[in-house]
């Protein structure tokens, strides 16, 4: 009997062709270019899926970190000193002290968006786009905003634990966002202490990070985050101790407790161990990952043979993602062209496809936050919803303006000579022949001649704004 | 995930919209694909709207606001035993009544309530109240605290049900991202973010012919990919509603001062109002304030965040009135929940569930309506809802925009004494 994950089998009826080539690469990356899309033809499936997860070594910080580093060591110096006095510390009796605090969150503030830029960039120029694919999805996923957390080396910390497990253990990346200091703050589990507990982590972790609503009760909330007391952040005053996770008992509710029908002395680690044993929790991460690599209506078969092998591969995902890139599914006819480019996947993909090499990426960024995806501020910690709602008359025309934007020349010198023909344009953005009615009304408006205004035409085309 | 059935609904629907033509949109319904101009706006522009109804305006407070610092209940020990840190002393409060009064922030709410401008209604919430922000905000936009009907918002089905030779700027929220609140099985609605520059803009170059050519390349044609379609109609409806805003935005007053005050929540009231005032065919306005999410050091954040609304409504209902505008405006403000009645370790308050909701304009039955809920006699150390939001919203549908409530609420639900009797009420159930 078929599986729903059985892999794709190519035959003359149903060849690995230039189709199905450019949707594995649009999927697992951003805006894939023709030689690409060429080379993983020639290629064949399983080659070309194993090297999408050839991952490179771990990327230093950016380099305008030095800035806010600067501004803290800055702050705290002032602090330490007057800590010796022993006098009273506030921002009444030391004036001074309001401007260094000022300071150093504007810096913070600019190394935020330094931050994003960076991240775009490799988004771009990667050799493993897929890893920083999966970081967005991530980010999106086990989200925290700077809005909150106010401190960006602790937002690119975070971002730095997504692209070490990109594709590895679900088990062990959750493990790391649960002592990820921008998490802690975020979702204020820093405060969560014996006697006063604060729900916000305990509850979105099983709402929104593995089981999904329906699987557990308000008990379980509330038993669950006297659990997680104690875990917080070794010292909040000074930038460096903020950052660094801390398990502090004397503030820890080591009572007994009743979590998901089990009894016992539970701590965080108890309760990661029991929500990742549950039914619930393979098919909700499942489901989250078929959502943004497949269709935003995933196959619910779909979704159950991955949760099923999910389990099987005690969460490691590599083994998953393959598979589901191997697979039939993932080439059927309502899986191709069934996504709507996100914002941030929009930009990088128009980057690329106008051969800019050294972008604007802070107004790209810029840019992508008016579509609706500001990197490192989601709208809640439900992250993004995507899909259609990515789409309304207002987003529509600030994808249009990006696209002229760039065209023009303005973010960066665009390389004019990648769209030689009509043809070629449509080729190198789309990876796919026009419908004949638009190829025809295209055609006639720009005279069968490439140009800038075809480009433009193209690229805010519904079918440039679909993956 | 949820809006993404919603999405499937519709494109289905749209489909058979398209083919059969029966509750399409007067521009599809005149066979635009057969016209030569399809974009004539003298034909497609002027279809008939609904210019009897007076304006809503929906403001909604994201991330929970706690309404018991809001519209304080003053008089109750159990009050201040509740929160030793953040209460509202007594002599700050701004009376509205022996036992409530406003929070000190809100000077503006109250000098409007003292103009008899301002109902505000206690104790609103559903049963079995839920305390996810997602799926709470969710209820109160879908109006399905049930959760089994299909993801669309309420005022969706107010302009799919009520409104179908309506326009596509019939509703229009003021940010990047639609509600689904305002999300129905038609494109009504328009998402702006910034008026001035909202439209298609050709490159250098391009010109006039750029855009005339990206018109002609999104014409929607029968029998294209779902999503594909979905993004024809959508480009479609956004060209439309652009040409309809440019010519308003000439109309824009350009002086920046004008009383409102500078952050983003008082401006897009400012652009609501010159919305109004210009002639705008859009019924319902959505507007979004966030950050009343206040698990810790709630005070000082929520006072700046009752301030901005406070002074943003007040500057608005002083322009309404200026402009000759305000018997024609109603404004309505909303959260997904309230919070916890006892303070955290935190200085902050969790999730709660019942609050008020304030009623602004000068069509008001003014005064506060329903009862507080009580302060000992709680579920799980939360508030007890007095009434059903959909009542709240029953009465605006009936009593405001004069329709009937019931197939656009799935069912029957006693509107409230709040809203003065006038014209538009004339065909309320």
């Amino acid at each position: 009997m078929p599986g729903v994950l059985d892999p794709f089998v190519p035959s003359s009826a149903d060849p690995w062709n230039a189709r199905r080539a450019a949707h594995l690469l649009r999927r697992a990356g951003f805006g894939p270019l023709p030689d690409e899309v060429d080379r993983s033809v020639a290629a064949g499936c399983d080659r070309t899926v194993d090297a999408l997860f050839a991952f490179p070594a771990e990327p230093a910080p950016p380099a305008a970190f030095d800035d806010v580093r600067g501004a803290e060591q800055q702050l705290e110096s002032t602090l330490e000193t007057l800590r010796a006095t022993k006098q009273r510390i506030d921002l009444k009796t030391h004036p001074e002290l309001r401007d260094l605090y000022q300071e150093a969150g504007r810096q913070h503030g600019r190394a935020i968006v330094a931050l994003a830029a960076w991240w775009m960039n490799r988004m771009a120029t990667s050799p493993a786009p897929l890893q920083e694919k999966l970081v967005l999805f991530w980010h999106g996923h086990f989200t925290s905003a700077f809005a909150d957390v106010h401190d960006a080396i602790a937002m690119f910390n975070q971002n730095q634990l997504f692209r070490r497990n990109a594709a590895g253990n679900f088990a062990r990346l959750l493990d790391g966002v649960a002592r990820d200091s921008a998490m802690l703050r975020y979702l204020n589990n820093d405060a969560n202490r014996k006697g006063h507990p604060n729900e916000n982590w305990a509850r979105e972790l099983m709402e929104l990070f593995t089981m999904g609503i329906g699987h557990y009760t308000e008990d379980d909330v509330k038993e669950s985050a006297r659990a997680w007391t104690g875990w917080t952040l070794r010292d909040y005053r000074t930038g460096v101790d903020r950052r660094v996770f801390d398990f502090k008992p004397m503030i820890h509710d080591g009572g007994p407790k009743v979590f998901l029908g089990q009894a016992g002395p539970w701590d965080g680690t108890d309760i990661m161990r029991i929500i990742l044993a549950q039914e619930a929790t393979p098919r909700w991460v499942a489901g989250k990952l078929a959502a943004f690599f497949v269709s935003p209506t995933p196959d619910p078969a779909l979704v159950d043979a991955m949760a099923r092998q999910l389990r099987a591969s005690a969460y490691d995902l590599t083994p998953v993602l393959k598979t589901l890139f191997r697979s039939g599914a993932f080439y059927r006819p309502d899986a191709m062209l069934a996504q709507v480019k996100g914002p941030v996947e929009f930009a990088v993909g128009a980057v690329r496809h106008l051969g800019i090499n050294a972008p604007d990426w802070v107004r790209v960024y810029q840019a992508a936050g008016a579509m609706g995806q500001r990197l490192f501020f989601p709208p809640t910690v439900a992250g993004w919803h995507g899909g259609t709602s990515w789409i309304n008359a207002g987003t529509i025309f600030a994808r249009t303006d990006l696209a002229a934007g760039l065209i023009s020349g303005r973010l960066g010198p665009v390389d004019d000579g990648v769209f030689p023909t009509l043809d070629a344009a449509v080729t190198r953005l789309l990876a796919r022949p026009l419908a004949p009615h638009r190829h025809g009304t295209l055609a006639l408006a720009t005279g069968g001649h490439s140009s800038r205004t075809a480009v433009h035409l193209v690229m805010s085309m519904p079918e440039y704004l679909v993956a | 995930m949820r809006s993404m059935n919603t999405r499937r609904e519709f494109l289905t629907k749209g489909l058979t919209i398209l083919a059969a033509g029966a509750t399409a949109p007067m521009f599809l319904t005149r066979t635009a694909l057969a016209l030569n101009n399809p974009w004539d706006l003298g034909l497609t522009a002027s279809a008939a709207g609904r210019p009897d109804w007076p304006t809503l305006v929906v403001v909604q407070l994201g991330g929970g606001n706690d309404g018991l610092n809001t519209v304080i209940p003053f008089v109750h020990d159990e009050y201040y035993r509740a929160r030793p840190k953040l209460a509202v002393p007594q002599q700050k409060v701004l009376r509205l009544t022996d036992e409530v009064g406003l929070h000190p922030a809100l000077t503006a709410i109250k000098g409007a309530y003292d103009d008899g401008r301002v109902a505000v209604v206690q104790g609103v919430g559903y049963p079995n109240p839920n305390r996810s922000h997602f799926r709470s905000m969710e209820i109160w936009q879908t109006a399905d605290p049930a959760g089994t009907g299909p993801k669309i918002g309420w005022l969706g089905r107010l302009f799919d049900s009520e409104c179908p030779d309506c326009g596509s700027n019939t509703g229009m929220t003021l940010s990047a991202e639609m509600p689904l609140a305002m999300q129905g099985n038609s494109p009504r609605v328009v998402a702006v973010d910034d008026i001035a520059r909202f439209g298609f803009h050709p490159v250098q170059g391009g010109g006039i012919a750029e855009v005339e050519a990206f018109k002609r390349l999104i014409q929607p044609v029968p029998g294209e990919e779902p999503l594909v379609d979905f993004l024809t109609h959508t480009e479609m409806n956004a060209m439309l509603a652009a040409a309809d805003l440019n010519k308003l935005a000439g109309r824009l007053a350009q002086d920046a001062g004008s009383g409102y005050p500078r952050d983003p929540f008082g401006q897009k009231l400012r652009v609501i109002a010159e919305l109004i005032a210009a002639g705008s065919p859009t019924k319902v306005y959505y507007v979004g304030l966030g950050g009343f999410d206040t698990h810790v050091t709630q005070a000082g954040r929520h006072d700046r965040l009752l301030e901005s609304m406070g002074a943003g409504l007040g500057a608005f209902l002083g322009d309404l009135k200026t402009k000759g505008l305000q018997d024609k405006v109603l404004l309505m403000t909303f959260s997904e929940f309230g919070r916890r009645v006892g303070e955290n370790a935190s200085g902050g308050t969790d999730h709660g569930t019942a609050a008020p909701m304030l009623l602004v304009g000068s069509q008001v039955k003014p005064g506060v309506h329903g009862v507080h809920p009580s302060l000992t006699d709680l579920d799980q150390g939360d508030l007890k809802y007095q009434i059903d939001f959909r009542s709240v919203y029953s009465t605006v549908l009936e009593q405001w925009l004069g329709v009937r409530s019931d197939p656009i609420l799935g069912g029957k639900f006693d509107p409230l004494d709040v809203i003065k009797p006038h014209v538009a009420a004339s065909a309320g159930g």
